[in-house]
């Protein structure tokens, strides 16, 4: 028999991965001319490791996202456990209210911000790329981080209770290291989210100052090297250890199937 | 040992009275169950003496100490809750230790009374799992050792067999009931199960609608049931309705005589009687002073030891009688027959 299912599976992985597999591979080729056979050569890592422009855009896209990660998290988680925990008035509105920024272009939300930053007189520049980078995260935060909440008994912050903890003992030792997977999961989505962002950046970059996506598409317009296959796939490296263990953390995050 | 009050206590959630001004005495050492369907108030009641719930009149006093304004933690005391909530990253004896460190108690006297009480509940060398490696009855059991190691004043129990299928559930009664006579502990148990509550408790206390409406010994509610609610939770009962004459009770099909004295003539009264105490026969009994109806069969159940006859009454009524498979005849579906039971066991209940 034909394992049709297979068949159809592989064809489909690679129409995800063919495009990205040829990057990754003309990045270990000797020939700036893209031709085969491919000769393997850390030739172009070599020459990314001197350009200046590339690596200082590297380092502030590290460092954004960093903050970005930082911020959104610690901002999200709180909303999440507010949104999880209290009754209140309006509740359900603003619950509706914090998933439509998802579904919103980033061609519009990177608009939106730059006339805002203007016009608030805010500006341009790593800082307000910061600030609309844990915009865009923290819808993300709190969806994973509420996810992880559901999952958890509300009966064990009781128990611990019962068993003489106050409200904020009960937290900290009881769903806390619970939570703790979703968290640092939603942590490594907003890094990703920022990381990867492209359209918000390349509004609120400032000449000379910008990141990695914003400087590899502007080395494009120059005229394209094999070296921004070297960075492309260092970014992809990046970008997809994150996702895996985004994927993984917040399937640990349920607590049923801990062990 | 700690005796437990709660005294006119009234509970609304919206517009719904969840609690309809409840007062109960909970003896001291001794097991009580709240016994009603989902929806009389039994968990919100536990969870007022927990102190989950703030009641929004009356009072809760543990010890005879008044404890309405106390938060949970400072209550002291022990809870099994209806999913065990054993918190799943602290092994079993994190979790049982996790009270004692809470009261100071930490180190090699900690542990001792760790291992005390994982020995009462017949666990002692569980103490390194997780709770995900053990049996749902083997996490109950460390709920309850959780609960019991501090020496609480009071025992609170939510519907913790509900989870366990019905086998492992007998075998946790038994169990239950030997570490609460061994701890000696003043216990409230909520169930929605009958069968449970009448094998468990010292007393119980029967809930409709936010109100206590019996409260007693077994065998006193069961005995002597004084509402229609009461008698039909607690136990099956077939029930007539009659006026009262001077004879005795007016009922389809004939007079029926009680025990007890009958109110006013004229009144409409409902009674009582308890499948088991009615005896099926062929021919009318001789014993004089027993209460009788003629009815017919519609279905025998038969189950080996005894059997269930459903029976249709002279005033249609649907009748259950249980008898033991002695020398009862076997009845075929539409025999006639003479229902005889004593005035005793007549009923007088409240509708």
């Amino acid at each position: 028999m034909i394992p049709l299912g297979r068949i159809y599976l592989l064809v489909v992985v690679a129409f995800l991965y063919l495009p990205i597999a040829v990057m990754v591979a003309m990045a270990f080729n000797a020939s700036e001319l893209y031709t085969l056979p491919l000769e393997v050569s850390f030739h172009w890592f070599e020459e990314l490791a001197g350009n200046e422009r590339l690596l200082a855009a590297g380092r502030n896209s590290v460092m954004v996202a960093l903050v970005t990660s930082i911020l959104a998290t610690s901002i999200g988680t709180c909303a999440g456990l507010v949104l999880s925990r209290r009754k209140f008035r309006g509740r359900s509105l603003l619950q509706a209210l914090l998933l439509p920024p998802i579904a919103v272009p980033w061609i519009i939300t990177g608009t939106a911000m730059l006339v805002f930053f203007f016009w608030s007189g805010i500006g341009r520049g790593l800082h307000s790329m910061i600030i609309g980078h844990v915009a865009l995260a923290i819808p993300y935060v709190i969806l994973v981080v509420g996810t992880g909440l559901q999952t958890l008994n509300e009966e064990l912050e009781q128990a611990a209770m019962s068993l003489g903890s106050k409200p904020a003992h009960a937290f900290l030792t009881v769903t806390l290291p619970l939570l703790a997977p979703s968290i640092v999961a939603a942590a490594l989505f907003a890094f990703a989210v920022s990381f990867d962002q492209f359209v918000v950046s390349y509004f609120l970059a400032t000449p000379g100052v910008t990141t990695l996506p914003v400087e590899i598409y502007a080395s494009i317009r120059k005229g394209f090297t094999p070296e921004i296959n070297a960075i492309s796939t260092i970014l992809l490296g990046v970008s997809m250890i994150l996702i895996l263990l985004f994927a993984r953390l917040s399937h640990m995050g349920d607590v049923s199937d801990r062990r | 040992m700690t005796a437990v009050d709660v005294i006119s206590v009234g509970k609304n959630y919206g517009t719904v009275r969840v609690l309809d001004g409840v007062s109960a005495h909970f003896e001291a050492g001794r097991f009580t169950s709240l016994l009603g369907p989902s929806g009389s108030g039994k968990t919100t009641l536990l969870r007022i003496v927990a102190g989950f719930v703030i009641p929004e009149e009356g009072e809760v006093r543990i010890g005879g100490t008044p404890v309405t304004d106390e938060p949970v933690w400072r209550r002291n005391i022990g809870m099994v809750f209806q999913s065990y909530a054993l918190f799943p990253h602290m092994t079993v004896a994190e979790n049982v230790v996790f009270g004692l460190n809470r009261r100071g108690v930490r180190g090699a006297a900690a542990a001792r009374e760790v291992a005390r009480a994982l020995e009462l509940v017949r666990l002692p060398d569980f103490g390194d799992r997780k709770p995900k490696q053990l049996s749902g009855g083997q996490q109950q059991r460390v709920a309850l050792a959780r609960a019991i190691v501090t020496r609480p004043r009071v025992l609170l129990l939510d519907e913790p067999l509900s989870a366990l299928d019905r086998r492992l559930r007998q075998e946790m009664q038994v169990e239950l009931r030997r570490i609460q006579r061994e701890s000696g502990l003043t216990t409230i148990f909520v169930t929605h199960d009958q069968e449970e509550a009448l094998t468990l408790s010292d007393r119980i206390a029967i809930l409709d609608r936010g109100r206590i409406v019996q409260e007693g010994a077994p065998n006193e509610i069961y005995e002597k049931p004084r509402t229609r609610f009461a008698a039909a939770f607690l136990g099956d009962a077939n029930f007539f309705q009659g006026r009262v004459t001077a004879a005795g009770i007016d009922v389809a099909g004939g007079v029926l005589r009680t025990a007890e004295p009958l109110p006013g003539l004229d009144t409409t009264v409902t009674v009582a009687v308890r499948p088991e105490k009615i005896t099926i026969s062929l021919v009318a009994p001789v014993e004089p002073d027993q209460n009788r109806l003629a009815a017919t069969v519609r279905e025998v159940v038969y189950a080996g030891a005894a059997s269930t006859y459903l029976i249709t009454g002279p005033g249609g009524e649907d009748l259950k009688v249980f008898a033991q498979n002695r020398e009862t005849p076997s009845l075929e579906p539409n025999t006639s027959v003479i229902l005889s039971w004593s005035p005793a066991h007549t009923i007088l209940v409240e509708t």
